[in-house]
């Protein structure tokens, strides 16, 4: 395990010079496996290789959080390519390194929130009709029929959650973050992520069926 | 009930995006804008759509002022008026078999004040596939404030206290939003109140959304809440009456086994040894492997061990002299 790093040059033997060197270091930091708080100081010096290494590393958690929050894959790409832009045109915002990635899941939260909300008020609207939920993009290949029905039955109870509720209790819930981290995440005080999460908890129990349970229809 | 069926959920029940190919997809989409200069926004540009926009606003502006609102404003009543209209129960005609016990499950709300009620839910709802059309007719689980969330609040949401504070003032006070404030609005007021170390106002508030929203979602979290600021403030006797009240309103949520806890902690520190050995066994009924039941069944055998209260001031009391001997 490397030490921490402030930033980058703390780093002299990685320091990019280009062409076959840079090829290299890009090897060579594979090699190392670098830190984020490392790769974050790299690319703050502008180098994109970090940023890829930064990319390939945390982008399927953007994207699992992007599409389990939504309950469908729509525009899950989109929002995974505005959060990595974002970061990258803000990074030296960034003030833990180490929390690249609980910062690129508090934009990710961010985008799929504008989004839910605009979603919302085309629909009432009508000018956009509902998503459904993708159960395919939440569920594994392999999930069991048990798990595919539970996912189902609560997917389409949190479509009739405000999105403040509905994003606080699938981080909580099914992505199994603590509070602090749902609080962090949302941008709310610990008390208002406890708040919305009892809110959803409460709806949810009040209108959930187990599955396969006698009192199932 | 919910818990249990997610604990059951494995994390390899939801899909693992690691090597997807959008996600390799993406990357290529990132390199490219990576690689693409930032357009430069030339502000002298920005001055003829900026004026545009001003004169259009402007034109509006003047159209408005000119216009009697004898026309418009019974229109607008009328939509918000339908907006306000509660929602009626479901018909067991429509909604397919399963779904009495949905309908059925909600806690009544016929004393709870009706606010504009989510219209969208309901619109949502009615293009929801299989199950959840069931809930078609449900009562929306949340009221919104037509005119959006008051400036104290939104502060208090993202945590700024002080600004809240500050705008809660402007609002007319405690007293004066304490009154109109919803069940959601109560509880922020209690954050507020306990940030500020102010216990007497967050009791208040708390006091307040039982008293006019018993069945709010917030109900719950609410008596349990009491229940420790009054503990912490030594009213034994309040706390396990909130404390009782959570489990009414919650009997399976996450405090449950606490609250039930909490009672007899409350019935001993008050040396009531005949009611806390009643709400003891009331705790070992509903939790037979309840975490603090050894300890408080050892607290209880020694409160029934140490003299009574009667005894007790027999013992201290001053004693009398002896009477002198008989000369």
């Amino acid at each position: 395990m490397l030490p921490a790093v402030r930033s980058a040059s703390d780093l002299p033997r990685l320091r990019l010079v280009g062409g076959e060197a840079a090829a290299f270091r890009r090897q060579d930091r594979a090699a190392l496996d670098l830190t984020d708080a490392q790769l974050v100081a790299l690319v703050s010096e502008g180098d994109r290789a970090a940023f890829e290494s930064l990319y390939r590393r945390h982008s399927a958690f953007a994207f699992g959080l992007a599409v389990r929050i939504q309950g469908s894959a729509a525009d899950a790409e989109d929002i995974v390519h505005d959060a990595f832009m974002r970061a990258h045109s803000s990074l030296t915002t960034l003030k833990d390194q180490e929390a690249f990635r609980a910062w690129l899941g508090s934009i990710v939260v961010r985008l799929i929130r504008t989004r839910l909300r605009r979603r919302k008020l085309l629909t009432s609207l009508g000018l956009q009709s509902l998503e459904p939920v993708d159960l395919d993009a939440i569920a594994a290949p392999t999930a069991d029929p048990e798990s595919r029905v539970l996912l189902a039955q609560v997917y389409a109870l949190l479509q009739t959650l405000p999105a403040d509720e509905r994003i606080s209790w699938t981080l909580r819930y099914i992505e199994r973050h603590r509070l602090e981290a749902v609080a962090s995440l949302t941008g709310c005080s610990l008390a208002t992520a406890k708040r919305r999460i009892a809110r959803a908890q409460s709806f949810l129990e009040a209108h959930f069926v187990p599955p396969f349970s006698k009192d199932a229809p | 009930m919910i818990d249990d069926e997610l604990n059951r959920l494995e994390k390899a029940s939801l899909r693992d995006y690691a090597g997807d190919v959008r996600v390799e997809r993406v990357w290529q989409r990132v390199n490219r804008s990576l690689h693409q200069p930032r357009p430069r926004v030339r502000l002298e540009l920005l001055w003829a759509p900026a004026f545009g926009v001003a004169l259009f606003a402007l034109g509006v502006w003047v159209g408005r002022s000119g216009t009697p609102h004898a026309e418009s404003a019974p229109q607008l009543v009328a939509e918000r008026t339908t907006a306000r209209e509660p929602i009626q129960p479901a018909t067991t005609s429509a909604a397919p078999a399963g779904a009495e016990e949905l309908v059925a499950t909600p806690p009544a709300s016929a004393e709870r004040p009706r606010t504009p009620a989510r219209a969208a839910s309901t619109h949502e709802l009615a293009r929801m596939p299989e199950r959840a059309t069931a809930l078609r007719d449900l009562p929306a689980p949340h009221a919104v404030a037509a005119s959006g969330p008051p400036d104290w609040q939104t502060s208090a949401d993202v945590g700024d206290f002080e600004a809240a504070r500050a705008a809660l003032l402007r609002a007319g006070g405690w007293d004066v939003v304490l009154i109109s404030a919803s069940a959601e609005q109560l509880m922020t007021l209690v954050d507020l109140a306990r940030a500020s170390r102010e216990r007497d106002l967050a009791v208040r508030a708390l006091r307040r959304l039982l008293d006019v929203f018993p069945s709010a979602p917030e109900a719950p979290l609410a008596a349990w809440t009491l229940g420790n600021l009054l503990e912490q403030g030594g009213d034994a006797e309040g706390s396990a009456e909130a404390y009782a009240l959570y489990r009414r309103l919650s009997p399976a949520g996450d405090f449950a086994e606490d609250a039930a806890a909490r009672q007899v902690d409350a019935a001993l520190s008050q040396k009531d040894a005949e009611s806390a050995a009643l709400l003891l066994d009331q705790y070992a009924k509903d939790f037979p492997n309840g975490r603090r039941l050894a300890e408080l069944r050892e607290e209880l055998a020694k409160l029934s061990h140490e003299p009574s209260a009667e005894a007790a001031p027999s013992a201290a009391a001053p004693v009398e002299p002896a009477p002198a001997p008989p000369q």
